[in-house]
């Protein structure tokens, strides 16, 4: 109580600011501090999909059941005719989208169905806004073909393309590089 | 007297609500503390379950460790895969996998019991085996599971050496503190295909020709003069298993200089080599080798024979490509695909697939088409 009759006065009240003060800046410390471990958190769950995504992706094109429909799928437009018609001259030019189809014909959960705003939201569920708020992450699979000639695209070399894409909101939260997760796979 | 007034101090009212306003500050301050604490925790198991999610994900990606999960005793479901060699066509079948397996490392012990009921991990993501899925009655010491299940995914009516989907689903139940952990978006999705073939047996060669009308070492006598039969056939000297890598290269010598002529309808003219269905006695996959006198040019075709269906034509040689005698074509076989190779260039790939047991099979062309027999055929399997 000593402390309580100092002759410049009452200190409880700025002891009280003071406890206050210290305890909101050590929560606040540690809101912090966890909301940054949660992100990273996040992003490690979130690069594990996508590694997971990707490790699908060339298990599906091993199956021989998935690759022979993946190949004949109408939306992939004419793959099956550059990879098994030698007659056809494979005049592509540019990436083409690629659709994905496992042996059961499902999708897998790799949901490519050709449309350029399918993608995922943050629990890497499918979605269908991208690039949104909601739906801000896309792997984004292509094939491309390389010819022996420009005018001369009979059995081209065919190649198979993944990268990924985010909208602006998600790039601006969270640290994920997309050159750490582009795929190219070689199906001929 | 403004200093003697200040040195009275406190009264006892000022020091009663100064003490209440502090004790309302510190009770507050420590209900933050708390929540802070348990807010640390829950992200650090979240940590942990996410590195733990990530180890088991690993282990079940890892393709060295899936002949043993494929071997064990405990799993059962997956020995369909043990049977891949077999020609009983049901043996192979796969179409009944469905439900928990256990998982095994490299060098062979259990990581992980996912076939045991109790078996889960505690806060801090190690293994335990007390975990109590009735709501309520979890165990806080082992309040996490893993359902790991593995399904076949068939193709149609075919689930030999099929594709299989494993699916990881996070169940948390058993300390109430930490209750509100999310770990429904820590499930996942694994695809796995080609997880087991068995040994294959080698060397493997071409035996000797099935026919008593043998002339040399790969030709046949003629039935007719100047035309020969081709009713005899060489088979490889072991069943091959589709679930690997194989090779079969193989080139003949053919000829046009023959003996009244060449024709297309001559069923001597052609030799060719297929991927024989021994239960079915057919031959599947099959490229016929001819000379074809409309276009002064060595030819081929291919042929596709499934078991319930007629055997079509399923390519002819490209137009712009020209094949020799000595042209090497070759089979190539990579997980149950067929691919048809011409001088290294994979030309051609069969829709069907090829899913049993099978042998090599080389029919010549008549002795005046093919003077000089088979030139080489060589049979190289190899692991994926």
């Amino acid at each position: 109580m000593g402390i309580l009759k100092n002759r410049n006065g009452s200190i409880v009240i700025p002891l009280i600011t003071t406890v206050a003060i210290t305890v909101g800046l050590v929560s606040y410390y540690f809101s912090e501090y966890y909301r940054i471990r949660k992100s990273v958190d996040f992003q490690y769950i979130y690069k594990a999909n996508i590694m997971n995504y990707m490790a699908t992706v060339k298990t599906l094109i091993r199956s021989q059941p998935a690759f022979i429909k993946t190949m004949k799928s109408t939306k992939n437009g004419n793959l099956w005719s550059c990879l098994n018609d030698p007659e056809f001259n494979c005049l592509v030019s540019g990436a083409q989208p690629l659709s994905i189809v496992a042996d059961d014909g499902s999708d897998a959960n790799l949901f490519h169905d050709g449309s350029s705003s399918s993608g995922f939201d943050y629990d890497f569920n499918k979605c269908n806004s991208f690039p949104s708020i909601g739906c801000p992450f896309r792997y984004e699979l292509s094939w491309t073909v390389e010819c022996s000639t420009p005018s001369n695209c009979r059995v081209p070399g065919i190649l198979i393309s993944g990268i990924v894409k985010f909208d602006s909101s998600f790039s601006k939260k969270y640290i994920i590089n997309p050159e750490n997760y582009k795929m190219m796979v070689r199906i001929r | 007297m403004i200093r003697k007034r200040s040195n009275s101090g406190l009264t006892i009212v000022e020091s009663l609500v100064g003490l209440a306003l502090l004790s309302i500050v510190m009770s507050s301050s420590l209900a933050i503390m708390k929540d802070i604490y348990l807010w640390q925790k829950r992200v650090e198991i979240s940590l942990d379950y996410s590195s733990l999610r990530t180890q088991v994900m690993n282990q079940i990606g890892d393709y060295r460790s899936w002949p043993n999960n494929v071997l064990s005793t405990d799993n059962l479901q997956l020995a369909c895969f043990k049977n891949q060699n077999s020609l009983n066509a049901t043996d192979r079948n796969c179409s009944t996998l469905s439900g928990p397996i256990n998982i095994y490392d490299y060098s062979n012990q259990k990581a992980y019991d996912f076939q045991n009921n109790n078996f889960g991990f505690s806060l801090t993501g190690d293994p335990c085996f007390t975990f109590n899925p009735l709501a309520g009655s979890g165990d806080p010491n082992c309040p996490l599971k893993i359902n790991l299940t593995a399904k076949s995914i068939c193709a149609d009516t075919d689930c030999s050496n099929p594709l299989i989907k494993i699916t990881g689903q996070l169940i948390y139940n058993g300390n109430n503190d930490y209750s509100n952990i999310r770990v429904s978006n820590m499930d996942f999705t694994i695809y796995k295909s080609n997880i087991y073939c068995p040994t294959q047996t080698t060397p493997i060669f071409l035996n000797a020709f099935s026919t008593a009308s043998l002339v040399g070492a790969n030709q046949i006598v003629s039935s007719v003069v100047g035309k020969n039969t081709s009713s005899g056939y060489a088979e490889s000297s072991e069943i091959l298993i589709p679930c690997r890598w194989v090779s079969i290269k193989f080139n003949n010598d053919l000829t046009s200089a023959v003996t009244g002529g060449v024709s297309l309808a001559d069923v001597e003219n052609a030799s060719s080599v297929c991927l024989y269905d021994t239960n079915l006695g057919q031959c599947v996959f099959k490229v016929d080798y001819f000379y074809d006198s409309a276009t002064s040019n060595y030819s081929y075709k291919l042929n596709y024979h499934p078991p319930s269906g007629a055997n079509t034509v399923v390519a002819l040689k490209p137009s712009w490509l020209n094949v020799s005698s000595t042209s090497q074509m070759e089979f190539q076989i990579v997980n149950n695909l067929v691919k048809f190779c011409v001088d290294g260039q994979c030309l051609h790939y069969f829709e069907g697939k090829l899913d049993f047991p099978f042998k090599v099979r080389f029919q010549p062309s008549g002795k005046d088409y093919s003077p000089g027999g088979i030139n080489a055929i060589n049979i190289i399997p190899s692991d994926l």
